[in-house]
């Protein structure tokens, strides 16, 4: 097995993770309490990667981040290298590609928060902000996890769109599925095998937690 | 200057019900309101938009000298910035935190903190629960534990959204006393909304009559009830006879009740302080005009008609007989005795036709 795409691929997952935590928690919060009529337009916004194919999306970034953007060139001229065939751009990519897997539950976990609670820590003199990380955050752990879990398991088995954006470069774009598809072109079924399997336990065990988690209400 | 909380306002809901909030409150000193009401009358949403957790269309709501809204001037002070205490119908307490997690909430990490969140436990009798968590805890546990959270935070008012709604019918009832004693005792005026009209005696100082989105009357509650302004408060009250009284005694189940200058006879309730609302509906009063021979009714008062006011079918006849007292009859049944005012009958009420209703 490739220890490099191993390496990549848990770096990919858990930066993939970490900025989806960031603008996930907040646009979900929106989601879960906004009475704006045009909700329903972002709600099937972060939706759109659960239908659309990867190659999809894929093309679209190439031509976006490409060197005939106005983003492509805004970043070749501050990076140094252009966006495509790098790990930044695989990391964009994964980002958007994941955005339903976190926001969706974190999104159900919010909705779910009894909104008296947090009307009773606003009367109660605690600050919007405060309430959130006091009484949110805590009621809503276990959603959030289950989507950080998700989002993490999902972009370890990304391949469509790390493969559009990334292509297959080691150490910078070939993640393990990359590598397996590569390694079933060039006949190399042992390796293949391996990576296969790892995957697979990978991706059971990924969903065994979050259905724990979701039993899991209450930290009772 | 008077301490005023002064409301009025207009909440409009869309394709729904438009909320006229008019109140004028004191806003210092203890004191229970009681906003009162059928259910869907707007008295929660008046109630929210008192804590600043509902925004009005227009108008504005002044505490004091305190601007907390004002539509034009594009005021809105948050419910943080109000610094009153809410008590939620089903209590919202935070089901992470135990007990004492709970009522130090709003506290912050002000010093004396833990000292304090044990005395406001003791106070209200639920020490022993501060390490539980409120699933474990009954509704009038909750209730308490919710009361100590709101008042941990000293707050300048207590608004109550039926604080005992959620509550089984014999914990309600002896809670219902204690609630009294407790937002007496805790020297802020309170506002609590309910439907029942039992409740609104025994807590209220002061009632707020509510229908279809207005307020339609307040007074207290004497005046209220025996005293309604109009036909649709009397019907919303549904209790003509309203008066205060003082427990004599308790005989076999039988209280002795002074109101006026007569003394009644009237089943005594299991829990009877001395100071009583004797609450008596006009359909129970029997009216004659001469003193029956023998009758099993244990009240027996000479009265003398006061007034007469038609009201559908029936008669509403005022008597005065040591105590205001009113009778509905019909209206054959008033002309077959020849009513007139200033009449003397004999007016008769059973025993268990008085409710005796502890106001502390």
């Amino acid at each position: 097995m490739d220890a490099q795409a191993v390496w990549l691929t848990l770096k990919l997952a858990a930066c993939t993770t970490g900025i989806l935590v960031v603008i996930g928690l907040p646009l979900a919060y929106w989601l879960a309490t906004s009475t704006r009529r045009w909700r329903f337009l972002v709600d099937a916004a972060v939706a759109l990667p659960l239908l659309l194919p990867p190659t999809v999306l894929g093309y679209y970034l190439l031509v976006g981040m490409g060197p005939k953007s106005f983003v492509g060139r805004w970043y070749e001229s501050l990076a140094g290298h252009s966006l495509p065939f790098s790990f930044t751009g695989i990391l964009l990519g994964s980002v958007i590609y994941n955005l339903p897997f976190a926001v969706r539950p974190f999104t159900a976990a919010f909705a779910a928060v009894d909104r008296r609670l947090i009307e009773a820590s606003w009367c109660l003199g605690v600050s919007r902000g405060e309430t959130f990380r006091r009484v949110t955050i805590p009621l809503c752990w276990p959603g959030i996890l289950t989507g950080m879990v998700l989002a993490f398991a999902h972009t370890v088995g990304e391949f469509g769109v790390v493969l559009m954006v990334g292509g297959n470069i080691p150490a910078v774009t070939r993640t393990i599925s990359v590598a397996l598809y590569d390694d079933v072109q060039a006949l190399q079924y042992t390796a293949a095998a391996q990576s296969a399997a790892v995957l697979m336990i990978f991706a059971f065990a990924a969903l065994c937690l979050t259905y724990t988690l979701s039993r899991r209400s209450l930290p009772l | 200057m008077m301490q005023e909380l002064d409301a009025d306002f207009e909440k409009r809901f869309a394709g729904g019900p438009t909320i006229r909030g008019r109140l004028k409150l004191p806003a210092a000193g203890p004191g229970v309101t009681v906003l009162f009401g059928p259910s869907g009358c707007g008295k929660t949403t008046l109630l929210r938009a008192l804590a600043g957790l509902v925004r009005p269309e227009s108008g504005t709501i002044k505490f004091g000298s305190e601007v907390w809204f004002d539509a034009e001037r594009r005021i809105s002070r948050s419910p943080q910035e109000r610094d009153v205490g809410f008590l939620f119908q089903n209590y919202a307490l935070f089901p992470h935190l135990t007990v004492a997690g709970n009522v130090a909430y709003g506290l912050k990490a002000r010093r004396g903190a833990t000292a304090l969140v044990r005395e406001i436990l003791a106070r209200l009798k639920v020490e022993e629960l501060a390490d539980r968590y409120p699933a474990q805890l009954s509704g009038g546990q909750q209730q308490r534990v919710a009361l100590a959270r709101t008042l941990a935070c000293e707050p300048r008012l207590l608004l109550l959204d039926e604080p005992l709604s959620a509550l089984d019918a014999p914990v309600r009832e002896q809670l219902r006393g204690e609630l009294r004693h407790i937002l007496l005792e805790s020297g802020k005026p309170a506002i609590m909304v309910t439907h029942d009209r039992i409740e609104t005696l025994a807590l209220a100082d002061t009632v707020v009559v509510m229908t279809d989105g207005e307020v339609r009357q307040c007074g207290s509650v004497q005046e209220v009830f025996s005293r309604p302004d109009n036909l649709a408060i009397a019907q919303i009250v549904g209790i003509e006879t309203v008066e205060p009284g003082i427990v004599q005694r308790v005989e076999s189940g039988l209280a002795t009740v002074h109101v006026g200058t007569v003394t009644l006879t009237a089943v005594a309730p299991a829990v009877l302080p001395r100071e009583v609302f004797v609450c008596i509906r006009g359909e129970d009063v029997l009216v004659f005009r001469e003193m029956a021979a023998a009758t099993s009714a244990r009240n027996r008062l000479t009265a003398r008609v006061t007034s007469r006011v038609a009201e559908g079918p029936m008669i509403r006849v005022g008597l005065d007989c040591g105590f205001s007292l009113t009778a509905l009859v019909t209206r054959p049944a008033c002309e077959e005795l020849n009513l007139q005012i200033g009449d003397q009958v004999v007016a008769l009420i059973k025993a268990p036709s008085i409710h005796l209703v502890g106001h502390g």
